[in-house]
């Protein structure tokens, strides 16, 4: 049995006047294998620790108890009291009869017995304890500092001067943090930014520093010495190696919004460089990914980027990028159907921008010189030249193949010019297009019919590849009796004919059976050639599949429309004379989701008519293809739906062909689409679709938006409606400046291309990812800083509705000679010099019943010197100062609070309790406790000392490092009073206000500590860690891994060859959560064995 | 300490009536900031707590202060240390009416206005002046 | 907030507490209600035997008595519907915090419960129209008839709707909206105003009327600063401040012009198109009928 010693500390009278030290010394004397017990007053002093040296020589000691205090305290100085008498410091353990004894009860009978216990139980697990070694460990000498404020600009260069490699991550582009953005500091008064940039720059020119901006740690693991980190660098869209920070692209860039470094004071770029002194000179693109309404465009038409461009007065600019994804400008400009405007989130503040307005206004507004262009590469044909086939044309034209477009009509344009009246897209307006299209060489043959005038075989002989965009124009019939009798005419023949200037004659009264767009078109026309003119549709007016608008216009031009009624016989005698219809009621929706008419019994009615005009739908014909091509049941061509090949290798299809009838801008974007297929498969590549985030203003921002009413389309007079001049007059320039105001700018960066074009270095990189960078660290400092509290939380005060209640860190910003105002006080709303400014302190701090319990530390101070400043820039003004307490423990903060009341602030002790508007002024409505009155305090701004919070971000941060926050989410160090840099986890260290609010010396100091001690582990050649972690019983492992999955620190792993689990040593933290799970018993923790545990329960419990 | 912490049953008497932990009022005087009725008062909130938390019994009792509240609770919607103000205010009140020490006399309320208001303005009243 | 929504049933019937004065002082609330119920779809049942709730809430945490009365109601009602509609700011106020207290304090519950004749369970749900209002707006769908475009209402709340605000649970104490949104929603213009959510000097003005005058003088002027033509709130006892000590506030304040006061169920039942003589606009100190004139709606 081993020889045990027992020693037991008096701790002067902590644990005698509660322990009976004596009889607890006669009673261990008793228990099984003590050979040695004795007691001292002080046991930690010199002679109480040779006491112990002395006893295992004399006594030959295999194992040491002593009994005293926590291990965390004296642990270390018996283990090596226990190595100078010659033992493995691993058999001396502690018995701790103070803070889990005498320092919880005040009898001493219960006091006694229960340290009888304790040390008993020590006793037991003394017992089994092996001698272990300490294990070694290489140090990674690497550090990584989180947070690029001054507490991580401090550390940082603290460490690389030390000769450590050092790695500084910054969230933003620059480093500087909030210090950067103050004006001067307390209580000395030295500007901010003259002080921290030679420290910015430091870091920059510091070879030891790698320093990544915009960037943010992803993973950790490992422990000390040896972490593993992920690093994401994001991507600022412009290559950092080439940008020289010249600035030239800021100039073009035609998207503002809001300016964080200025605290929202002003706007800046889209590309931006967040100030003048940024650390590293270099510029990044905000970018939410794409607006809502680009991806809601079939054709993906840049859409926020042609009106950003309009904007900034670059019509050009605008058409040229409008055309980028869609040729056909001036007619999508007038009859797209512009789903865009429907996703716009413009929708949610009050109505959409009035977007095919704004493309209609700019390819009106310039007739631009087009230069005639010529191709050389492969030949394509393209069947038909409606929207459709001219796009596919276009895209591959502008690809450098030669196109010929076959079209069996005289005139090119297809539905466009066939199908559309006058009144609603003007001939030149489709010419101006086609031009265009045809500038890039495109050749179109009019009056060739394929599958007559030539066959498709000819052609798949004499082009690399076909594009079939033959459209959709055969009628549907109505199927009821009379039908074919003379008067009844169809939809697209009538169309054509008036589009053709064929002579058209209508009766008086004219029906016209249909809702779509066509049925309306025909309705109009109708009307415009003298007849009186009434529209029979079966649903009601919300299943309508014609544009709202379109049918309002109708309406207003006179024609009737009658819903929920059908046609059941056409009665006449060689010509129509009545049609028969029915009463109709909706039912359950139909496979369209529209609710299914109904007739209703016995409720027929007659319409004397002179003709019906029957606009159904229509559907492609395919008969002149080869039985080789497949359709569809309706009759549509099959196609690959990524490539829009059909069934016959090489020739593609597309528009109303494959569709049916659909819109011009999925026409649009079906040409694109084969055009990129076709060009892919020429060269051999693969397409590859990106999908793109949804970028949109958060919903509180949204909600901060003033209404703004959407501008209207001036509109033909409707007694000049006669002829088929165009409806739509277009907006004026004017108009067009005040709508584009109205866009906002949903992804930030519209990807105009601008920049692109003026960056001398070639640096612009719209594509480029994100990157992920691996390091290995043996130290981690985290200094990720504090945000204000959030003063929208603070209601009573006004801030968002009262534009002069502003942030402390707005006045910071109106104070400093870089920010918005040039260092001049002046009123947000309307740029004068305040007058009388009140601050207000403890916003949002020391209230734990709303706000944050704690205080902020650093408002008393700020404010004082907010006042000091505004007194010097404005001398004749009156800074009031509400305070609770004046708080200014610090070196000089009471001489600075004196100086600022001597030079006239006034200080009033009371809490605000709301500031308002009244007739414009602000009112501030707080007390004087000194006097017992309350105070009304006019003021010209008001200024809330907004408290301090840990920044919101870092709480994820904080899980992936597995370091512990307190109830503010403040980090917490490893000991508030002597280990005040550490965090609880080995080799992670803490520094700025991440730990708690503090001022800026305070900071630089904890950053330099936190600095010394990283230096510490990283300039020692190996670390020590305690052997006493968790081993694996070879013999009794099975492999189950259970124990793999349990441990949070990655410190198992399965030898696959043994089918064994074993332990990495150096991530294993000695948790217990392997030998917990291990259902063999085969994971034990070294000198904490399950045979310890047993043994030791049992004596506390007293049961031996 | 010749005058103050003497009347610690009075102390005691509030806290029990009000429900409320008097030395959670740290003295910021924003009940007396945001009171629509602290002009009319000779002893402002803030201060009638003060008085409270010193025990100065007579103080409190003779303070028109508490008579003025109209308990509308913007104190205690703003109070950063969750003191119920008005809840203390009626604490003074109820040790006035429970000594049979009423505010308002019925009888010398004017006719007219008697005539004139709504039933609940008379019973409010009653409740809170009259025993 | 917590949620109001009630299932709409074609004939939807609702147990309704007028409170006294709803039978006395304020009858023009009581009808037009009513009247604005009715034309939305909606029976309002009166509680079939009811006492008053004892006006203004008592705050002395021994005085178990006054939560009798309140009880004796939320008793009554829960025989109806689980819930019931108050449209008075002040029973309200009373109902719902008799209410939070005797959830928190089932001790409370029980000892009260021996004096009564039914005992309540404490689940009942006590609810303003303007919340009911908020959770059933489609049931104006189609039913406005006349338009108060244009007309510019100073939304007043008072202290009884908001406060406190866990026991209430009404809106956000310091910057409601629910005012607002049902002012927007019967096609009037809402007008914010800072002192929306301070007093009107309530039962001051029977031993201090100076004090009322004073306080409704600073709300009036600030609520007509920011734009107001008329106020409206849901307390009778603010309606006789606001209203009746116009008449004081004018020889305090020459200065001053008057405003009309209405309760929102009178304007509600202006839009509903509910004939003149149940709006009880003749009850009104400060006449609304030259401004209803202006917009055409009378």
């Amino acid at each position: 049995m081993k020889k045990i010693g027992v020693f037991i500390c008096h701790c002067g009278i902590n644990i005698a006047k509660t322990v009976d030290v004596e009889a607890l010394t006669e009673e261990i004397k008793k228990y099984p294998g003590i050979v040695h017990v004795e007691n001292y007053k002080y046991m930690c002093s010199d002679p109480g620790q040779n006491l112990v040296v002395n006893a295992i020589k004399e006594k030959h000691l295999d194992a040491v108890v002593v009994a005293a205090c926590s291990p965390t305290l004296h642990e270390n100085t018996f283990r090596n009291t226990s190595e100078r008498g010659g033992l493995n410091r691993y058999v001396c353990e502690m018995a701790n009869i103070r803070e889990h004894c005498s320092w919880v009860h005040d009898d001493r009978e219960i006091g006694s017995k229960k340290a009888l216990q304790i040390i008993k139980t020590i006793i037991e697990k003394v017992r089994y304890d092996e001698p272990l070694e300490p294990i070694f460990v290489d140090v990674t000498k690497r550090a990584l500092v989180i947070g690029g404020g001054i507490a991580g600009i401090q550390a940082a260069l603290d460490i690389a001067n030390a000769g450590v490699e050092t790695i500084l991550v910054e969230k933003s582009p620059s480093i500087g943090g909030h210090m950067i953005q103050l004006s001067e500091t307390f209580p000395t008064l030295d500007c901010s930014q003259c002080i921290m940039t030679p420290k910015m720059v430091e870091v920059a020119q510091n070879d030891k520093i790698k320093l990544l901006t915009y960037s943010e740690v992803e993973e950790i693991s490992g422990s000390v010495g040896n972490f593993n980190v992920k690093v994401k660098q994001k991507s600022p869209f412009i290559d950092w190696e080439k940008c020289n920070g010249c600035g030239e692209c800021e100039l073009v860039c035609p998207v503002s919004t809001d300016n964080e470094f200025e605290c929202n004071l002003t706007t800046r770029k889209a590309i931006y460089r967040p100030f003048p002194q940024a650390v590293p000179n270099r510029y990044t693109i905000s970018k939410l990914g794409q607006a809502p309404c680009r991806i809601a465009c079939p054709a993906g038409v840049n859409v926020q980027g042609y009106i950003a461009l309009i904007r900034a007065g670059k019509y050009k600019e605008a058409l040229e990028l409008e055309r980028e994804a869609n040729p056909f400008a001036s007619v999508c400009g007038r009859v797209c159907n512009h789903p865009c405007e429907s996703d716009c989130v413009r929708c949610e503040v009050d109505e959409p921008i009035a977007i095919a307005s704004l493309k209609r206004f700019i390819a009106d507004v310039g007739s631009y010189p087009l230069e005639q262009r010529k191709t050389t590469g492969e030949r394509i044909a393209v069947i038909g030249a409606g929207p459709g086939g001219l796009s596919c044309a276009y895209f591959l034209a502008k690809r450098n193949y030669q196109v010929t477009v076959y079209e069996a009509e005289k005139v090119t344009g297809g539905m466009l010019v066939l199908g559309i009246p006058e009144f609603r897209l003007p001939r030149d307006s489709v010419q101006a297009d086609i031009d265009y299209i045809k500038s890039f060489g495109v050749e179109v043959k009019n009056g060739v019919k394929v599958g007559e005038t030539v066959t498709i075989e000819d052609l798949r002989k004499n082009f690399r590849a076909l594009f079939l965009a033959t459209g959709a124009y055969e009628e549907m019939k109505l199927n009821v009796e009379g039908e074919d009798l003379n008067g009844v005419i169809h939809c697209l023949d009538f169309l054509k004919k008036v589009n053709i200037d064929e002579k058209v004659t209508l009766g008086k009264k004219v029906a016209v059976i249909g809702g779509g767009n066509a049925a309306v078109d025909a309705a109009r026309v109708a009307k415009r050639l003298g007849s009186d003119v009434a529209i029979l549709y079966r649903r009601s007016r919300r299943e309508m599949p014609a544009n709202a608008w379109e049918v309002d216009e109708a309406e207003k031009e006179g024609i009737k429309i009658e819903f929920l009624v059908a046609p059941t016989k056409v009665f006449g005698t060689n010509k129509v004379q009545e049609i028969e219809c029915i009463r109709m009621e909706l039912g359950t929706p139909d496979a369209s989701g529209r609710r299914r008419p109904i007739p209703i019994e016995h409720s027929e009615f007659k319409i004397p008519v002179d003709n019906i005009i029957l606009a159904i739908s229509q559907r492609p014909r395919t008969d002149w293809l080869p039985s080789e091509f497949e359709r569809t049941k309706w009759g549509t061509l099959v196609v690959d739906p990524d490539t829009l090949e059909t069934t016959v290798k090489g020739v593609y299809g597309g528009g109303d062909l494959v569709s049916g009838p659909a819109t011009v801008i999925e026409a649009v974007a079906a040409g694109k689409m084969a055009a990129e297929a076709i060009d892919a498969n020429i060269r051999g590549i693969k397409i590859e679709r990106k999908e793109y985030h949804k970028g949109r203003p958060a919903p509180e921002e949204l909600k901060r938006k003033e209404k703004i009413p959407r501008s209207k389309m001036p509109k033909l007079k409707q007694d000049k409606r006669k002829g088929f001049d165009e409806v739509e007059l277009g907006l004026d320039e004017n108009t067009v400046k005040k709508e584009v105001e109205r866009c906002l700018n949903c992804a930030i960066c519209c990807e105009c291309f601008q920049c692109d074009k003026v960056c001398e270095p070639n640096a612009i990189a719209h594509d480029l990812d994100d990157k992920i960078l691996e390091f290995d660290v043996g130290a981690i400092v985290v200094a990720t800083g504090f945000d204000l509290y959030s003063p929208d939380k603070l209601k009573e005060y006004g801030y968002g509705s009262i534009p002069d209640v502003i942030t402390s860190l707005q006045f910071e910003r109106l104070l400093s000679a870089s920010g918005p105002t040039t260092g001049d006080v002046k009123r947000i709303s309307d740029g004068k010099v305040p007058k009388r400014v009140v601050f207000i302190q403890c916003a949002g701090s020391r209230d734990k019943e709303n706000h944050l319990e704690y205080c902020s530390k650093i408002c008393c101070m700020y404010t004082a010197k907010h006042a000091l400043l505004y007194k010097h820039r404005v001398p004749d003004g009156e800074p009031i100062i509400f305070y609770i307490d004046v708080r200014t423990a610090g070196k000089g903060y009471e001489e600075f609070y004196n100086r600022v009341t001597d030079e006239g602030t006034i200080y009033i002790r009371g809490k605000v309790s709301k500031v308002y508007q009244d007739n414009g002024r602000i009112i501030v409505l707080g007390a004087d406790t000194l006097s017992g009155k309350q105070v009304e305090v006019e003021a010209d701004m008001v200024v809330l000392a907004l408290g301090m919070v840990p920044k919101q971000e870092s709480e994820d941060l904080v899980r992936r490092l597995k370091i512990q926050c307190d109830a503010n989410e403040f980090l917490t160090e490893a000991h508030p009073k002597l280990r005040p840099v550490e965090s609880q986890t080995a080799g992670i260290f803490l520094a700025g206000a991440a730990q708690g609010p503090k001022d800026i010396p305070e900071v630089v100091a904890q950053a330099s500590g936190a600095a010394s001690k990283a230096i510490a582990i990283l300039t020692q050649k190996e670390i020590t860690f305690e052997p006493t972690i968790a081993g694996v019983d070879e013999d009794l492992c099975s492999g189950c891994s259970i124990c793999v999955g349990v441990c949070p620190y990655n410190a198992r792993e399965l030898d696959k060859e043994k089918m064994i689990v074993k332990v990495i040593e150096s991530l294993c933290q000695g948790c217990g959560s392997c030998s917990a799970a291990c259902p063999s018993g085969a994971a034990q923790q070294r000198n904490l064995i399950d045979r310890q545990i047993e043994e030791m329960v049992v004596t506390a419990l007293g049961e031996k | 300490m010749n005058n103050i912490l003497k009347e610690k049953d009075f102390i005691r008497r509030i806290e029990e009536i009000s429900n409320q932990k008097i030395y959670d009022c740290y003295q910021c005087g924003r009940c007396t900031a945001g009171c629509p009725f602290a002009k009319f008062m000779d002893v402002p909130p803030n201060q009638v707590i003060r008085f409270i938390q010193l025990g100065l019994k007579d103080d409190v009792l003779a303070a028109s202060g508490p008579w003025f509240c109209a308990a509308c609770l913007v104190c205690q919607t703003r109070c950063p240390r969750g003191v119920d103000i008005p809840r203390l205010m009626e604490a003074v009140r109820m040790i006035h009416l429970r000594a049979k020490e009423g505010l308002i006399d019925v009888d010398k309320i004017d006719k007219e206005f008697l005539l004139d208001a709504p039933p609940l303005a008379l019973m409010s009243a009653f409740s809170k002046y009259t025993y | 907030m917590r949620s109001a929504n009630i299932l709409i049933k074609l004939e939807m019937e609702l147990p309704y507490y007028p409170g006294c004065t709803l039978y006395t002082k304020a009858k023009p609330l009581n009808t037009s209600l009513h009247k604005s119920f009715g034309a939305l779809g909606v029976k309002l049942n009166e509680l079939p035997h009811w006492y008053c709730c004892g006006t203004t809430f008592n705050l002395a945490h021994d005085n178990r008595m006054s939560l009798i009365a309140p009880l004796r109601i939320l008793a009554k009602a829960q025989n109806e519907d689980g819930k019931v509609i108050v449209p008075c700011s002040i029973c309200y106020n009373t109902l719902k915090r008799a209410n939070y207290i005797l959830k928190q304090d089932p001790e409370a519950l029980e000892i009260i419960n021996e004096h009564l004749e039914e005992s309540y369970d404490g689940n009942e749900e006590v609810i303003h129209p303007l919340e009911f209002f908020r959770d059933n707006k489609e049931l104006f769908k189609d039913k406005l008839k006349k338009d108060l475009k244009g007309l510019k209402l100073g939304c007043y709340y008072g202290c009884l709707l908001l406060r406190p605000k866990e026991e209430v649970q009404f809106d956000d104490p310091e910057s409601p909206t629910i005012f607002e949104d049902f002012v927007s929603l019967i096609g009037a213009t809402p007008i914010d105003f800072p002192f929306k959510v301070e007093c009107c000097g309530s039962y001051l003005v029977v031993n201090s009327p100076d004090a009322a005058v004073d306080a409704s003088y600073k709300l009036l002027k600030n609520a007509q600063g920011n734009g107001a033509e008329a106020i409206v709130t849901s307390c009778p006892l603010c309606h006789y401040n606001l209203d009746a000590l116009q008449k004081k506030i004018k020889i305090a304040h020459s200065e001053f012009n008057e405003i009309p006061i209405f309760y929102f169920s009178q304007i509600l039942a202006i839009a509903l198109g509910v004939e003149e003589e149940n709006l009880g606009l003749e009850q009104n100190k400060v006449s609304p009928i030259n401004l209803l004139k202006e917009y055409t709606l009378l």
